[in-house]
């Protein structure tokens, strides 16, 4: 995972770059869009058309005949036992393309995850920085010291937590920066990004955790490569405020921003695809 | 030739038309910008402090608005107590029109006669109408808030006439008005907001030292915890679930939230775990303040929402890390309506109390939030705590202050500060030699605690003056002095030695009952509250034996004269004066109002134990006060002015606090209603 990581994340760096200095939710329209767009292009390709068109004249069908016969009890029933039927039959025909998209999907919306979910902290404002060491090095390491870049305060002693094998501190940024939280441990040198803005309605990579080797947070943290699992440490988690991206005033989760935009850029490039959902 | 010339005229002449227009309207921008009125409330300025330290030359920013206007006590209340003092302010009247005669009302309906509060009144939704689904209920209404204040306000005078109008934290104003005009009108409620339990607010202290399991003291809990491999946890009440059905079982389940605390084996550190929020504390530091949901767990909680029923419940509180070793000990805030998603509504319109948040963070929204009841009622809390705490709700005010001036662009503003009084109220026998309850162990420690505030309110009124326009008019006032509370006065005692109430035990077994002990069938007279005085009325209290009419004024006259004779054992008077009600406020409602008011000479205030809720009898008439509450100013109303520094000249020489609303519509040109008693003291100066 962290070898996929690693390739993913500059690229994603890479797509997001020109929308660098722009407020966040733009990117975030834009590449909705996009995947939408190229979800109803994969979904075109992977899917049965000819059926799902049969499908849909089906439901079209009696729809019409609902209309006609609304007297008529008996076609009204069967009727609608036909559209529950055919509904089956497009949601079957959809889940292939359905598992097929699964994955990429994840792993985009992990991505925008890293850049709507969390907002930077902001200078001299403060945040808890957690470690958590393995239980065989706990003993021995306890005891490490957070190393900090000049324009980083700790503002408490370090707080040991012999039974979830924690150590936190707190911090308070005074300058905005995108700098490194290192540790050394058993001789080597650990590090965590810290992000510090003080525009934080920008676009900013922000990772609340450096993960461990359970591979379910290397997919929801994947900035950042994980600890393997005989490392010293398991992971380093810093406390990021959670983001507000609000569209046109609304106060929406970004995303259910992502699938709504997305669902309606599919819908809408519909005609020119000529494809059948 | 003759054409051009002519178009050339007349384009000039149009130019210079449209140029003479354009400066005429810059200039009347430029000279005559709309008059505004800044009001700053600073509850409980002493006129005595406050001419001792300008005669000292400590307050120039005063000294330079009196310099250019006045500088005279204002008359205040009777009784001087800030719900009716604030209240005279706003109705431009007495209390017998606003109907407010003291923190505590009593209900003479009920046995004992019941107190609540005088100002406001707040209703969780009514479980009678609700649909019941199995162990839950969907409430058909919503709760109600209720002000008992009566009258105008000047406000509402204001804004029916266009002017807008901001209105910070003024006192004896919950709910928040809806006020109707053209002109536009905020406002953030003050003393007398709840907190989410609908009281004025209550503390909890964790504790491996508290008593097993909790212990209540007035105004918070005291709540035993284990403390095991240098872990706790804690568990914050809410409100009743009123989602939940009341059951046989558990009639009244509350609302809950966990949190846990876990501290460094060593370091004097600790971090705080509430609902996926971490919150890293050294010994003694406050958090920031930390939102918290109380949930219902009402299943399909997002489709009871979409009903517009909530379904949990916001509250917001502030660690506070009292010790971490050897005692692992946390102080929690009272659970304050967040402003930004107000449970209740304390602003109007609803969104300006987030609106002041998110320009200058959350805040304190209980009425009166300095917590002087943990430092009186817990051993834990000391003197610089204290302070702490109220440097803390202090700069929280600079903030809003500093928005506020800086948004104001015409009409009035009202901004409220409350530290000078609660500071006065805690740190006067420090500057008072006589103080019986002195700690001579603090020596002159907090001596200037009172005159500092006294400094700061004067640095920030300079603030003002500095964003003001040369004819724009400030007012800076105060709704009553202070002096010291030396002695306490058992006015129920007073009663039962001199036959007007009678007990159907020993007075030693009278403790801790609210008039349990009372026979109502042979008492005449009782006091509550901290200048109440009640006769026992038939007809009026539910077991009244005082007949109107000769026998009621009869025994209220022989009440006045031997409470103005009572005399302590210094043979120093105790009562300066009582003032009847029916005298001094006669269109007070008799259901409400008390029938006498006393108002106590210098260094003494009705006892503890009469004066809050308590309904003790203590078996001596007079006690020495050793409470950390030790200045107030429950005395007659003339020995406790408030103060008045106007940039303007007055034409009244004793102006009083309900000529402030007549003035506020007097500076704007607008009649007061003849419900205002007051008189605009400006004249024609306007």
């Amino acid at each position: 995972m962290n070898a996929l990581n690693s390739i993913l994340t500059p690229i994603a760096d890479i797509l997001l770059a020109p929308f660098g200095r722009l407020p966040s939710q733009v990117a975030l329209i834009f590449w909705s869009v996009v995947v939408g767009i190229a979800m109803a292009w994969v979904f075109k390709h992977t899917s049965n058309q000819q059926r799902l068109k049969e499908v849909a004249s089906c439901i079209k069908a009696q729809l019409l005949a609902i209309k006609l016969f609304k007297d008529d009890l008996g076609v009204t029933f069967r009727c609608q036992r036909e559209l529950m039927k055919a509904t089956g039959f497009r949601l079957l025909h959809s889940m292939p393309p359905m598992l097929i998209m699964l994955i990429p999907i994840a792993l985009i919306l992990t991505h925008l995850a890293v850049r709507y979910e969390f907002r930077p902290i902001q200078p001299d404002e403060s945040s808890v920085v957690e470690l958590t060491l393995s239980s065989t090095h706990w003993e021995a390491n306890k005891d490490l010291q957070l190393q900090v870049p000049p324009q980083v305060e700790i503002e408490t002693p370090a707080l040991r937590d012999h039974e979830r094998h924690t150590v936190s501190w707190r911090i308070r940024p005074t300058a905005p920066s995108v700098t490194p939280l290192t540790w050394t441990i058993a001789d080597q040198t650990v590090e965590k990004t810290l992000v510090v803005s003080d525009r934080p309605g920008l676009l900013h990579r922000v990772s609340p955790q450096r993960p461990g080797s359970n591979i379910f947070d290397r997919i929801l943290y994947p900035t950042e490569s994980g600890f393997t699992s005989d490392s010293p440490v398991q992971s380093i988690s810093i406390q990021y405020p959670r983001n507000s991206s609000p569209i046109f005033g609304l106060d929406i989760p970004w995303w259910a921003t992502f699938f709504i935009v997305s669902m309606l850029a599919a819908v809408a490039t519909r005609p020119w695809l000529k494809v059948q959902f | 030739m003759r054409r051009t010339r002519l178009a050339r005229c007349s384009l000039i002449i149009a130019l210079t038309g449209i140029s003479l227009l354009g400066s005429s309207q810059s200039l009347a921008t430029a000279n005559d910008p709309s008059p505004r009125l800044l009001v700053l409330g600073i509850d409980g300025m002493d006129a005595g402090v406050l001419r001792e330290l300008l005669d000292e030359g400590k307050m120039p920013n005063i000294a330079h608005i009196a310099s250019q206007g006045t500088f005279v006590p204002l008359g205040t209340s009777m009784p001087p107590l800030s719900p009716v003092a604030w209240s005279n302010m706003i109705s431009g009247a007495e209390p017998d029109t606003h109907q407010i005669y003291d923190f505590f009302h009593r209900n003479p309906d009920s046995v004992p006669p019941l107190p609540y509060n005088a100002m406001s009144d707040v209703i969780p939704p009514a479980t009678e109408r609700a649909i019941p689904l199995g162990r839950w209920q969907i409430p058909l209404t919503g709760g109600t808030q209720t002000s008992f204040r009566r009258g105008p306000a000047f406000w509402e005078y204001l804004v029916e006439n266009g002017i807008n109008t901001t209105i910070y934290r003024i006192p004896a104003n919950y709910p928040p008005p809806e006020v109707q005009g053209s002109g536009d009108f905020a406002c953030l409620c003050g003393m007398g907001t709840p907190d989410l339990l609908g009281g004025y607010g209550e503390f909890t202290f964790f504790s491996p030292d508290a008593p097993l399991p909790h212990s209540r003291v007035s105004g918070g809990t005291l709540v035993y915890w284990f403390v095991q491999n240098h872990r706790a946890t804690g568990t914050l009440r809410g409100p009743p679930n009123f989602l939940l059905k009341p059951s046989k079982k558990s009639p009244t389940k509350k609302l809950e939230v966990d949190f846990e605390v876990i501290r460094d084996p060593q370091a004097p550190v600790a971090k705080v775990i509430i609902q996926d929020q971490v919150i890293l504390l050294n010994e003694g530091e406050w958090s920031d303040w930390v939102p918290i949901d109380f949930e219902t767990g009402i299943p399909a909680s997002p489709v009871v929402s979409a009903l517009q029923v909530p379904t949990s419940l916001r509250a917001i509180v502030r660690f506070h890390l009292r010790q971490v070793h050897p005692k692992l000990e946390v102080y929690v805030t009272p659970l304050n309506i967040d402003p930004i998603e107000p449970a209740n509504p304390i602003s109007t319109p609803n969104s300006f109390a987030g609106r002041i948040a998110e320009l200058s963070g959350r805040y304190y929204t209980t009425g009166i939030p300095q917590d002087t009841k943990a430092l009186r009622n817990t051993d834990a809390f000391n003197e610089d705590w204290f302070l702490g705490q109220c440097r803390i709700l202090l700069d929280e005010r600079i903030k809003q202050y500093r928005q506020a001036l800086e948004d104001f662009q015409d009409g009035v503003l009202f901004f409220y500060f409350g530290t000078v009084d609660q500071l006065s109220h805690i740190f006067w026998r420090d500057r008072d030699p006589e103080h019986p309850g002195r700690d001579p162990e603090q020596g002159d420690r907090y001596a200037n605690v009172i005159e500092d505030s006294y400094l700061e309110m004067d640095q920030l009124i300079g603030e003002a003056l500095d964003a003001l326009r040369p004819n724009d008019t400030v007012m800076v006032m105060s709704d009553h002095g202070f002096s010291s509370f030396r002695r306490g006065f058992n006015l129920n005692t007073w009663l039962i030695q001199n036959g007007y109430m009678k007990l159907r035990q020993d007075i030693e077994a009278s403790d801790d009952m609210l008039f349990g002990n009372v026979d109502w069938g042979q008492t005449k007279a009782y006091a509550l509250g901290l200048n109440s005085f009640y006769v026992n009325l038939r007809g009026r209290e539910k077991r009244g034996i005082v007949n109107p009419g000769e026998a009621y004024t009869s025994l209220m006259a022989e009440l006045v004269k031997k409470l103005e004779a009572v005399r302590d054992e210094k043979g120093q008077k105790v009562v300066e004066r009582v003032y009847r009600v029916d005298q001094v406020h006669p269109n007070a409602d008799p259901n409400v109002a008390p029938d006498m008011m006393i108002g106590y000479a210098l260094g003494y205030r009705s006892s503890w134990a009469t004066a809050l809720p308590e309904g003790r009898f203590p078996t001596e008439l007079f006690e020495d006060n050793m409470d950390r509450w030790c200045g107030d100013h429950g005395n007659a109303h003339d020995l406790v002015p408030g103060i008045l520094v106007t940039n303007r000249k007055i034409t009244n020489n004793q102006p009083t606090l309900s000529d402030i609303g007549p003035t506020i519509l007097g500076l704007y040109g607008i009649s007061s209603p003849s419900e205002m008693t007051g008189r605009p003291l400006f004249g024609d100066n306007k």
